[in-house]
């Protein structure tokens, strides 16, 4: 359980804007909630939903408790590069290191700008592939609030690499 | 429902690997969750999964009570695993303290000494979760719930009263080794044997076993029944080959290394 759904987690506690020092505490302190809720979920549903719903929650709650630190989970905190990884022999080159760090920290930037309830369905469609109707029992809503949703979060996301792009282009002239 | 255009679709192939943890995050995450849920257990929830398992039994929900059951015997070994780590440790410094040993002995003793209670002891600040606990489930919790209509597996009531039993033995087999451990660390090796041996009586083969009897060369060691303790260590091995408690007690009571050249 713990081993394949901890990369899950991590992910998701990180695309939601938990900072790289916060993350270990997040994903702890989920999987303590699973360990405590397991019994009762006897696998009626698929488990990233459920897992996801646990995610939400524990983030929500941690934020809630640390809010007079939000650097702690804020997305200004959080690390370019993951400082674990650099030494791994079998990581990508330099080269697509900086590139996929680079692509990392402009997603994080488009998806701290989202309000949560996009960011959180876009997250799920867009990076996790999963189906519309599994978010919507990650997220607690309603399929056509998902579908509304998702769209308002892709359009938002295209808009925000169009003119990031452009950006970029006019810096170089 | 519109798609995303080429450029947001490149940027989402290039970042959908960036966020995948590291496998030390993966480790580190899994040794502070195990100190996390004995931190809770030590506070008392072993006791409270036993009364539940009991319930649970005597109730009809059988796959409850018997997953219940087994993560109580999983939580108890791991309790188990770190009470005797505390008694290698606290055995091994008194049998170090206690005796005036030859050059020859002290050397691997005192690594073990070391080692152990730095192992036992570094993480004891940090056996309480970094963050409180959340007070409530996620918003899918109706889901969790479990159905009125759908009917549970019927469990015979012998079948029940088994598992609750037997959660029952593993608390009693745990508190037992706690009263070891803190008779190691109170200088008293002579009640830790006595404990032992009534954990051996009460329970000749319990779910701890295991734990046991890598404590019992310790506690021997620690008395200075040094034979006796070197006897209970190969016996140990013999059974638990591959138990992580084995380096550990291989080093207990060691003997300097013997050539056995011949001049």
């Amino acid at each position: 359980m713990y081993e394949e759904n901890f990369a899950f987690v991590w992910r998701s506690a990180r695309r939601l804007g938990v900072s790289d020092s916060a993350l270990e505490d997040i994903a702890q302190e989920v999987f303590l909630v699973v360990h405590r809720r397991l019994p009762a979920f006897e696998g009626k549903s698929c488990i990233k939903p459920w897992l996801f719903g646990i995610v939400l929650r524990v983030v929500r709650d941690a934020r809630r408790s640390l809010r007079r630190k939000p650097a702690n989970l804020g997305g200004h905190a959080r690390a370019t590069t993951n400082l674990d990884s650099v030494a791994d022999a079998c990581s990508l080159s330099p080269h697509d290191s900086v590139a996929e760090a680079e692509a990392v920290r402009m997603l994080h930037a488009f998806l701290d700008a989202m309000p949560e309830s996009r960011r959180q369905v876009f997250i799920l469609a867009e990076l996790e592939q999963m189906g519309v109707a599994d978010i919507a029992a990650a997220v607690g809503a309603n399929v056509n609030t998902v579908y509304s949703r998702l769209r308002a979060a892709r359009a938002e996301f295209d808009r925000a690499v169009t003119r990031a792009r452009a950006s970029d282009q006019w810096r170089i002239r | 429902m519109n798609q995303l255009g080429a450029e947001a679709r490149a940027l989402l192939r290039a970042a959908r690997q960036g966020d995948e943890p590291h496998t030390t995050h993966r480790a580190r995450v899994r040794a502070r969750l195990a100190a996390g849920i004995l931190a809770a257990s030590c506070a008392g929830e072993v006791a409270g999964a036993t009364k539940s398992a009991s319930a649970a039994s005597a109730a009809p929900a059988g796959a409850t009570a018997a997953k219940t059951t087994l993560l109580t015997t999983v939580f108890a070994k791991a309790i188990a695993s770190v009470v005797v780590l505390g008694a290698v440790a606290v055995g091994a410094s008194e049998y170090l303290h206690s005796r005036p040993l030859s050059a020859g002995h002290r050397p691997p003793l005192r690594a073990v000494d070391s080692a152990a209670i730095a192992h036992a002891t570094a993480d004891a600040p940090r056996l309480s979760p970094p963050m409180q606990p959340p007070t409530s489930g996620p918003a899918l919790e109706p889901s969790a719930a479990p159905s009125q209509s759908q009917s549970p597996p019927p469990v015979r009531p012998a079948a029940a009263s088994h598992r609750g039993a037997r959660a029952l033995d593993i608390e009693a087999e745990l508190r037992i080794l706690r009263e070891i451990h803190a008779s190691l660390q109170a200088g008293d090796p002579a009640r830790a044997l006595a404990l032992l041996d009534e954990q051996e009586r009460r329970f000749p083969s319990g779910a701890l076993l295991e734990e046991r009897e890598s404590t019992r060369p310790v506690v021997l060691c620690a008395i200075g029944r040094v034979a006796d303790a070197r006897q209970a260590a190969a016996r140990f091995l013999r059974s638990y080959p591959e138990s992580p408690q084995a380096t550990r007690v291989r080093s207990v009571c060691a003997t300097p290394p013997v050539s056995n050249a011949t001049f």
